[in-house]
């Protein structure tokens, strides 16, 4: 045992129940859930299949870098091969779409909106990785109830209550959403 | 055009010439370099074989992570076939040794000492992500000056790192110095780097 064995994690593999869109596990650093005092969260995996990434526009409070490069880390350009759908911008009213078909790096400010991303072509497997800057995962959007009142919902991991059994908490298992993984 | 096209990096091919461990050319999101304002510093390349360059112990004023996985995203732990030694600690003379034979990320809180970092087995390439939390890479770096002086050296991405070869540039950590920049005497290995600092 080491005084610094704390600020190391091995990857466990994490099932992803994509429908298809993600291999069968994936690595997955979520923050401080994986190391103490850890202020990012991303992903190592790959988009197998074209579809709908992230349904719905949201925002975070904290900045987001989202990559979008080749599988293949051994030339992440010859390994791209894609088309992506993504709707950007400060107001959740007047969104822009952007057509990804080259390797990029997308920075979302603090408070923009983003979303839906959709892959529309998959040539070969993608390497999506959201680097969200903050120790969990969270995420909110706007809704409506049937009286018209209109209110922001928080996403959060580890508060908001499980989809499939109130008596857990979401922890982005995508079990209830097979096509939406958290970006 | 877009009104956001300026929160959009296309990568270029950064051309390498730190040796055959890596390959030709990489993509690399360096901050600033790439995005005004940006706030990320993230590589997406290969260590191809086996490599030692990051041979002296550093820290940053911010946040770092080192994620070692393997190259192919469609599996990072079978394509992971690699021994990497690495050194961290919060005292430059107590620096703990550790072997990464598993794909793992590692936090590195600010202010904390970190490498030699040694890929000493490379079976497969191994896909190394540096993410640094500020928009300007910048390093500190102990040093002992012609008078025998240590002091804390910064050397930064922006102004504050000449090219080795041409002073009139800044550096771009292209690598075309790296090995004509080490003196004959420079250790071979991280244990030897890491045994140098040792009281």
């Amino acid at each position: 045992m080491g005084e610094y064995d704390w600020l190391f994690y091995k990857f466990e593999k994490k099932e992803t129940h994509s429908g298809g869109m993600l291999p069968p596990v994936q690595a997955y650093f979520r923050g401080e859930s994986c190391i103490s005092g850890a202020q990012i969260y991303l992903p190592y995996r790959a988009y197998m299949e074209s579809g709908v990434i992230d349904p719905e526009p949201h925002f975070h409070r904290d900045e987001e870098y989202l990559a979008f490069v080749g599988h293949d880390l051994r030339n992440a350009f010859t390994s791209f091969d894609a088309e992506i759908e993504m709707w950007l911008g400060e107001d959740p009213d007047n969104m822009e779409k952007i057509i990804i078909t080259k390797p990029v790096m997308i920075r979302v400010p603090q408070f923009y909106w983003h979303g839906p991303v959709e892959i529309k072509r998959l040539g070969k497997p993608l390497f999506f990785q959201p680097v969200l800057f903050n120790s969990r995962y969270h995420a909110i959007k706007k809704r409506g109830d049937s009286s018209g009142k209109t209110y922001f919902e928080t996403i959060v991991e580890g508060i908001t209550p499980c989809k499939l059994d109130d008596s857990d908490v979401c922890t982005f298992c995508g079990k209830c959403n097979e096509a939406h993984t958290g970006s | 055009m877009s009104r956001y096209d300026h929160l959009i990096h296309e990568f270029e091919k950064q051309y390498n010439y730190w040796g055959d461990f890596m390959p030709p050319y990489q993509a690399y999101f360096r901050g600033h370099d790439c995005m005004p304002d940006s706030n990320l510093y993230a590589s997406y390349r290969c260590y191809m074989k086996e490599a030692f360059i990051d041979i002296w112990p550093n820290f940053h004023s911010e946040e770092e992570y080192l994620c070692f996985t393997g190259y192919d995203m469609v599996d990072p732990w079978g394509s992971f076939d690699a021994e990497i030694e690495f050194w961290i600690g919060k005292e430059l003379d107590k620096l703990e040794k550790h072997i990464i034979t598993e794909p793992t990320i590692v936090r590195i809180p600010p202010y904390t000492w970190h490498c030699p970092l040694e890929y000493k087995r490379v079976t497969k390439p191994v896909y190394l992500q540096v993410l640094s939390m500020r928009g300007k890479f910048g390093a500190f770096f102990q040093r002992t000056d012609a008078d025998a002086k240590i002091y804390i050296e910064y050397v930064g991405s922006k102004g504050h790192k000449s090219c080795s070869l041409d002073a009139s540039k800044q550096c771009t950590f292209c690598g075309k110095c790296f090995k004509g920049a080490l003196p004959s005497d420079s250790p071979k290995t991280a244990t030897e780097a890491a045994e140098r600092y040792k009281k």
